[in-house]
């Protein structure tokens, strides 16, 4: 039986999405899976990659509620097949999350965390997440203005992490530098900024999954050996570092962690800090399938209630080396997505 | 216990920490005192073994050994 599955997150840019990693390691599977791409954009790379999409699609974006996004959901069901749905964004997990049992009453399946999951690991509640898991967390403070970024310089002291609530985070050395990275962050994604404190170490990186029962999956820890001006990664290295495994392995059981998962650590000797965790796969997710250990496809298997294969353990030693690719198409291709909102074949 | 113990180092020089991804360069006298320090040598024993093998005397390999044990100490491959 041929599987289709969505998967959203599919740009390829110097800040690129996990989908078409994703899409890729399920092009890697013995199974039969047709890979769907669900896109905001008409120039995100995955809607041109027939190598990695059999079709691509344009969708409403989540701001806009719910029925613009099933709507389109069942018309890609009806029309090509809809099985699974990998949603790879932060912005729009809240609604998947949401509507997930209603999605599977019309047998389209997700594997994702519950609200409650989802929401402890928010930034706003990491430290108190991190203090559950006997983990460390850096001092952070929520600002909305000037005066309150200025109160949090004053107790977390410089250097400091200025970070959006989303996405982005710059050091800053100075107040005038932290005053920068605040109307600039906030301009582009709103308030609270987040004020971090700078905790010395190694940054460590932990791809893994949960089944909901408090059982690791797979699990796969990574060093950044080098990353672009984003901070993405763009040459890494796998690790065996007993402790960040061991804190990776107790967050899935504390919390009985659904879906897939990513931990940013800094990991000085055996103090584990804990600065973030993604309730999503990596756009690195490629790095573990390439070394065999193959969450995505896992993914659909307990999506679909299937009973999942446990990974194997993991080799350090391997490099992970990202490049950059062109992808050369017609005028049409872009026409036809900027027409009918898809795309179908090569 | 010492992380120097899991530092995976080829013939060549080229040494690998797994706990932390970090990657170092060696020459043939590093790659000596740590193959020493991985069995457990102490520093005078160390340098002993390098005045056997290189042309060197006690007192200057002594020096260059403790010099870079601080050297690994920063790593904190040793303690």
């Amino acid at each position: 039986m041929t599987i289709h599955v969505a998967i959203s997150g599919i740009n390829a840019s110097d800040n690129p999405g996990p989908g078409v990693p994703v899409a890729r390691s399920l092009l890697d599977s013995k199974a039969d899976i047709k890979t769907i791409g669900l896109s905001y954009d008409l120039h995100d790379a995955g809607n041109y990659l027939s190598s990695m999409f059999d079709a691509s699609f344009i969708l409403p974006y989540p701001s806009g509620g719910w029925d613009g996004i099933i709507a389109k959901l069942r018309h890609i069901k009806q029309t090509i097949g809809l099985d699974v749905i990998i949603p790879c964004l932060d912005a729009e997990l809240p609604l998947y999350i949401k509507y997930q049992e209603a999605l599977a009453k019309e047998d389209i399946y997700t594997f994702l965390p519950t609200a409650g999951q989802f929401k402890d690991r928010t930034k706003e509640n990491l430290a108190q997440l991190a203090e559950n898991l006997d983990l460390h967390h850096p001092k952070t403070q929520g600002v909305i203005n000037i005066e309150q970024l200025q109160q949090a310089l004053d107790e977390i002291k410089l250097p400091v992490y200025v970070k959006g609530n989303y996405y982005e985070a710059y050091p800053a050395y100075t107040k005038y530098e932290a005053i920068g990275h605040f109307t600039k962050i906030a301009n582009k994604w709103g308030y609270p900024v987040l004020v971090q404190e700078v905790v010395s170490g190694e940054e460590l990186n932990v791809v893994g999954m949960g089944d909901g029962k408090g059982n690791t999956v797979g699990l796969v820890a990574i060093k950044k050996l080098t990353t672009t001006s984003l901070g993405k990664i763009w040459n890494g290295v796998t690790i065996q570092n007993p402790a960040l495994l061991a804190a990776a392995k107790q967050f899935v059981k504390l919390s009985n962690w659904r879906g897939p998962f990513e931990l940013e650590c800094i990991v000085e000797d055996e103090r584990v800090t804990l600065i973030e965790i993604n309730p999503r796969f990596p756009a690195w997710v490629y790095f573990a399938t390439g070394i065999g250990i193959n969450l995505p496809e896992q993914l659909i298997e307990l999506a679909m209630g299937r009973p999942y294969t446990q990974a194997p353990d993991f080799a350090a030693g391997k490099l992970f080396i990202r490049h950059t690719s062109e992808q050369i198409c017609d005028i049409t291709d872009l026409s036809q997505l900027a027409c009918s909102g898809e795309r179908h074949g090569s | 216990m010492q992380k120097i113990k899991d530092l995976a180092m080829n013939d060549t020089g080229f040494a690998f920490d797994p706990t932390t991804g970090a990657s170092f360069t060696l020459n043939e006298v590093a790659m000596e005192i740590i193959n020493s320090l991985k069995e457990q040598d102490d520093l005078q024993l160390i340098s002993l073994k390098l005045t056997e093998k290189f042309e060197v005397d006690f007192e200057q390999a002594y020096q260059d050994v403790q010099e870079f044990a601080e050297q690994l100490k920063t790593y904190k491959l040793i303690s």
